[in-house]
């Protein structure tokens, strides 16, 4: 039970992140916590069930593999962006929609 | 005789095998492309005439059933969608090839052809796969080769592809909180099985509410179209085409299924309003947005969406028994 609180505390602080970040790191970071939220539910659901479920581990695990690469690709636009923005205007990267012309 | 699950096969395999090829031999990309779309073309036409003939099917890979091992699901739906894929990959490939160079607005032309053939892989194996999970894999693929081929455009289509990046992982990851719901719920994954066991209860309202929100994200339905124009109208010219046409597109694809399949005892009359006022919200506001732009491109995203919320209109008209005239249009 104490587990499935934290799920949804997890998912709360991460939605709250996201919407409220404006630097494009901690958007990130806030979108991780959100999908761990998730595997923690998956992981919940395996304890709770009847005898132990072993699916919604291989489930995790896959979904950690995807979440890597989520994150990879991500990080490597962050960058670029950041690079452009660093030519051109300092302050426009912490543009709260992450819109800029 | 070829069997039946050669044409899935080929659908899901080739694409994969051509864009790891196209990214180790870089010079080999445009006859490799062509050649892989002509053949999964071909593949596409074959699989809507097996469907024709004989309907349905379903294919267990590996041989290992439901419960536990991945299938594949082949009906008209999907077959449509496989084929409406390969038609615009096909043209897209040809128009991006035969550009001149100069006027292609990719920074990085060594990447666009892997990422294309991974986009379409990504999108046959969304339309192939007949399990929750899957799909969320398939997603996942789809939003990372869209979200590279958005930014290869540079400049600022990068902080679209950003966005773009954004609230497509916010949608699928509220998506698989919904099936982690479903899945706690249920013990399955499988899109028949949960047909069969589906109860009206509050577990399966919620995972339902959550999974349709997710993708009502990644559709770009009204009020949650925001990231889609800018994304669209900054790709490259033969990416928005596939973006408009076929990613959008696979989201919807998945509402249609979800809510026909697993959640048709839920398709009460409230929820099958509340989808087509937004659908009726989506066609008036894309509409009316559309009118007001200036640049092609943009006209044709808020086009788009516009065009999409025609499609939530099939909930109302189903819910009220009229589904014959809601698929049909007549």
């Amino acid at each position: 039970m104490v587990y499935l609180s934290l799920t949804g505390v997890l998912f709360v602080l991460g939605l709250h992140g996201l919407f409220t970040a404006r630097n494009l790191l901690r958007r990130l970071l806030s979108l991780n916590i959100l999908t761990t939220s998730v595997f923690l539910l998956f992981v919940v659901m395996a304890r709770l069930a009847e005898p132990l479920d072993n699916v919604p581990h291989a489930i995790v695990l896959t979904g950690i593999v995807i979440t890597v690469s989520t994150t990879a690709v991500a990080l490597a636009l962050v960058v670029r962006i950041a690079g452009r923005m660093r030519e051109e205007d300092v302050g426009a990267a912490a543009d709260p929609r992450g819109d800029v012309e | 005789m070829i069997p039946e699950t050669a044409g899935p096969v080929i659908l899901f395999s080739l694409p994969l095998a051509a864009a790891i090829t196209v990214f180790i031999r870089p010079r080999w990309s445009v006859p490799v492309t062509l050649g892989a779309s002509g053949v999964l073309l071909a593949a596409a036409v074959w699989v809507v005439g097996v469907v024709l003939q004989q309907g349905a099917w379903r294919h267990d890979i590996g041989g290992w059933t439901a419960p536990l091992g991945i299938g594949w699901n082949v009906d008209g739906l999907s077959a449509a969608l496989l084929l409406l894929t390969a038609a615009v990959g096909l043209a897209g490939a040809v128009f991006h090839a035969s550009r001149p160079a100069p006027l292609a607005t990719v920074r990085d032309p060594r990447f666009f052809w892997p990422l294309w053939l991974f986009l379409w892989g990504g999108l046959n194996a969304l339309f192939l796969a007949a399990d929750l999970f899957n799909v969320y894999v398939a997603l996942e693929l789809v939003s990372i080769a869209s979200v590279g081929l958005i930014g290869l455009a540079g400049g600022s289509a990068q902080a679209a592809a950003w966005r773009y990046l954004l609230a497509t992982l916010l949608g699928s990851t509220i998506y698989l909180f919904g099936v982690a719901l479903l899945y706690g719920r249920y013990a399955a994954l499988d899109l028949a099985l949960l047909t069969d066991g589906v109860e009206r209860d509050g577990v399966t309202a919620v995972a339902a509410a959550l999974m349709t929100l997710g993708l009502l994200l990644k559709a770009a339905v009204f009020p949650l179209h925001f990231w889609l124009p800018a994304a669209h109208g900054r790709a490259p010219p033969a990416v928005s085409a596939v973006l408009s046409a076929v990613v959008i597109a696979a989201g919807y694809y998945l509402l249609v299924r979800l809510w026909f399949g697993p959640f048709a005892p839920l398709l009460g009359t409230g929820v099958a309003t509340l989808l087509g006022l937004l659908g009726a919200a989506a066609v008036l506001w894309g509409g009316l947005l559309a009118l007001l732009q200036r640049r092609l491109k943009m006209l044709i995203a808020y086009s788009t969406v516009s065009q999409f919320g025609y499609g939530l209109l099939v909930f109302p008209l189903a819910a009220a028994g009229a589904a014959h005239p809601a698929w049909t249009g007549r």
